[in-house]
């Protein structure tokens, strides 16, 4: 990653809220690093306001806090694209806003790193995402059936939603975003292909929810809006995308609809036993009165926290086959990619190389 | 060529169009097999007779003549077959593969002596956003002005915040009067029941022009007209008054099975014929002043007999039609609605009346589609 030899302001920010530290946490964090001169409070804030210059030993120092190379913190983020921009995201109200001040923060640093990886494999990021206008008449169900069509998915089920995604382009990147209360977190920049940011605490079924919500507000939001009324459309289009009502219908219609049975088709399609339940009331196919008693039903069983039955978890390809292929075929060390995206060799090596699929290898990049 | 019937509007001169016809009132709905003739006691100039079902062609013609009110034609393909993407209508013959163009099913209708056509819709099931744009699509581009567009949907269409916007902008693009109907499972009471129906219809009448209330009872048809419905039409009997989806038959279709259900006016409910035996079975049952009645009480419909059946229906239709006059009588607007609550309001109170005079606690229960008409505020946006 290119580097000036002072910081930017703006970037110190967004570093400091990646890491979810207040300006004294950081302050505190230089003084303990420091072995004699305090560093205070209103340090970091001219500096993050950019009214004194953070170069040198300080630089050093202010990198270390924030456990990012030096060179991370000296980028523009108008310049890298790093800028926080439309973000969608799929979180409860409980969230506090310095947790999700975080977490967008990540997610613009996050398309930094994906970007330079990118840029060093010398790929042209090509995808077929397109924006679908939905108003009354045409819904968010339509604006998924039409992706669907554009996609070329068969009908029914979705088995492999990440690959879904990433075949049409799109990058995926499964992160521990620090808060049960968030989800997934989008952005798709002008001239890039869209990033989806999913939590990995979500259960199997939730994390591909929660990817096909926010897959319906890359492809319907490009303003921002009523958020009530965003996430309802968002949680329409998901709905229609993983449980299309052509296909599901029958199903949920075919014999009596009890726990046995959501749990068999929770496997089927993928989806939360909560989620196929609720498909169920808008579809018609159950009264409210059945819809309650098996909601009642689930809550007592304890499954409003912990459903039964397992779905496949879902692993990104993409990425972590850019990362081999660079590692094995461009001759790349740890220690240079690492640099590259702006990240400490440790942490570069919990979110790139650990944890990776083990099936994860070139073929699926090179499908791209 | 059949001269196609012109039904003369309230004023003497013809009606221009289907909407001119069809506005300001309210039908009856009933079936042909149970159609011996045109009831005498439908008004002229508020009123007029569907028929809907197998053999409403052939009754046509035979009863046009004695009909001094519209008489309509309901194809009610939505009773039987399901609307998909390629096929909102259903234009074959059922059976066949011969499709007979819906223009050609409208002049059909015509020329058997129906007033106006009715378009022979499919039924559309919750979230089938393809199907019912089809629909809604394919009933723009009708050029004729002699049609009433069916549009039988299910009900989460309208109780469901996430299908109602999408019902309401597809009626507000069809050019004709609209027919709208919501079907629901068998085992479901009335659609008008639901929490958000009553709120949310009145919602839709808000956003919409033109459109009428099809195979409604009399709390449906009535509140639809005091709240800027168009039109209304009202089954004679149970099964025509509420849509069952295709393939969801209902019980009460086998008229063996089931006393007839019978209006008790001052309650504004329908009861079955037996439970109303029972209930006056030791005490003095209700006289009805209604043309059909004349006097009599209302615990002698207890029987399964064809006759005792056709009479009930005749009661029922009766009792409304003599109301329509109040109906009308109040402009549009808040006068009308206040005068309709208060009828509301005292069948609620009527109930309470009744069991206490029968000594028998809770034996009428006001429905809550009843009490929620009894309830609600009268001006728009206060409905909640």
């Amino acid at each position: 990653m290119a580097s000036d030899t002072a910081a930017h302001a703006g970037m110190l920010v967004l570093a400091r809220e990646s890491r979810g530290m207040t300006q004294a946490e950081v302050a505190e964090a230089m003084t303990r690093d420091s072995a004699d001169v305090p560093v205070s409070q209103g340090y970091v804030s001219k500096a993050e306001a950019g009214r004194l210059e953070v170069t040198g030993p300080r630089l050093a120092l202010y990198a270390a806090a924030l456990e990012y190379p030096a060179g991370v913190l000296c980028a523009d983020p108008e310049i890298h694209g790093v800028g926080v921009g439309l973000v969608h995201h799929r979180k409860r109200a409980s969230l506090g806003a310095p947790a999700l001040r975080r977490i967008h923060a990540e997610l613009a640093l996050a398309r930094m790193q994906a970007g330079a990886l990118i840029a060093l494999g010398g790929v042209q990021p090509e995808h077929r995402f397109r924006r679908i206008e939905i108003d009354d008449f045409d819904t968010p169900s339509d604006a998924a059936i039409t992706l669907r069509r554009d996609w070329h998915l068969p009908p029914g089920t979705v088995h492999q939603l990440v690959t879904v995604i990433e075949d049409a382009g799109g990058l995926v990147l499964v992160r521990d975003l620090g808060a049960r209360e968030l989800d997934a977190v989008t952005q798709w920049m002008q001239g890039e292909p869209p990033l989806f940011l999913v939590s990995a605490r979500a259960p199997a079924d939730r994390f591909r929810f929660s990817l096909a919500h926010e897959l319906g507000h890359v492809i319907m939001h490009g303003e921002p809006g009523a958020t009530a009324v965003q996430e309802r459309q968002a949680d329409e289009f998901a709905s229609e995308f993983l449980m299309p009502a052509d296909a599901i219908r029958a199903e949920l219609a075919n014999g009596q609809l009890d726990l046995p049975r959501l749990i068999s088709l929770k496997h089927r399609w993928g989806v939360s036993m909560a989620a196929l339940l609720r498909r169920a009331s808008t579809l018609g196919v159950i009264t409210d009165w059945q819809y309650r008693n098996l909601m009642v039903e689930m809550s007592a069983l304890g499954y409003r926290t912990q459903e039964p039955g397992d779905v496949a978890r879902e692993h990104p390809r993409v990425i972590p086959a850019l990362v081999s292929r660079l590692r094995n075929h461009h001759g790349y060390q740890r220690g240079q990619l690492a640099e590259a995206v702006g990240l400490l060799e440790d942490e570069f090596t919990r979110l790139y190389l650990d944890d990776v699929d083990p099936f994860t290898s070139d073929t699926a990049e090179a499908a791209r | 060529m059949t001269e196609l019937t012109r039904y003369p509007g309230s004023a003497g001169q013809p009606p221009a169009t289907a909407s001119a016809l069809v506005t300001g009132r309210v039908f009856l709905l009933d079936s042909p097999r149970y159609t011996a003739r045109v009831p005498r006691f439908l008004a002229a100039d508020r009123s007029g007779l569907v028929l809907s079902g197998d053999g409403s062609h052939t009754k046509a013609g035979q009863i046009w003549r004695q009909a001094d009110v519209p008489l309509l034609i309901d194809p009610a393909s939505y009773a039987r077959q399901i609307a998909t993407a390629d096929e909102p209508f259903a234009l074959g013959n059922e059976g066949t593969l011969v499709d007979i163009g819906l223009d050609t099913l409208l002049t059909g209708q015509r020329q058997c002596h129906a007033a106006v056509a009715i378009t022979p819709s499919r039924y559309v099931q919750a979230g089938d956003s393809a199907a019912f744009k089809a629909l809604v699509r394919q009933a723009q581009v009708i050029e004729r002005d002699d049609v009433i567009v069916a549009v039988p949907v299910a009900l989460p269409w309208l109780t469901q915040e996430q299908y109602l916007p999408q019902l309401v902008a597809g009626l507000q693009r069809i050019p004709h009067p609209k027919a709208v109907m919501f079907g629901h499972q068998k085992n479901q009471n009335n659609p008008f029941d639901a929490a958000a129906a009553i709120p949310n219809f009145r919602r839709l009448l808000a956003e919409t022009a033109g459109v009428g209330l099809w195979r409604a009872d009399l709390l449906a048809a009535f509140d639809c007209l005091a709240h800027g419905g168009a039109f209304a039409a009202i089954g004679a009997g149970g099964s025509l008054r509420h849509l069952v989806p295709p393939g969801q038959n209902p019980d009460s279709r086998d008229p063996r099975v089931h006393t007839p259900a019978v209006l008790l006016p001052a309650m504004l409910r329908y009861s079955m014929g037996g439970f109303i035996a029972d209930k006056y079975a030791s005490a003095t049952a209700p006289n009805c002043g209604c043309v059909v009645c004349r006097g009599a009480t209302l615990n002698r419909f207890d029987s399964l007999s064809g006759d005792v059946r056709a009479t009930a229906h005749a009661h029922n239709a009766a009792v409304w039609t003599a109301w329509l006059s109040d109906l009308f009588g109040h402009p549009d607007g808040p006068a009308r609605q206040l005068w309709w609550r208060g009828m509301c309001r005292a069948a609620v109170d009527a109930h309470v009346q009744e069991n206490a005079r029968l000594r028998q606690k809770d034996a009428f229960k006001p429905s809550a589609a009843l009490k929620k008409l009894a309830s609600l505020q009268l001006l728009a946006g206060q409905y909640t």
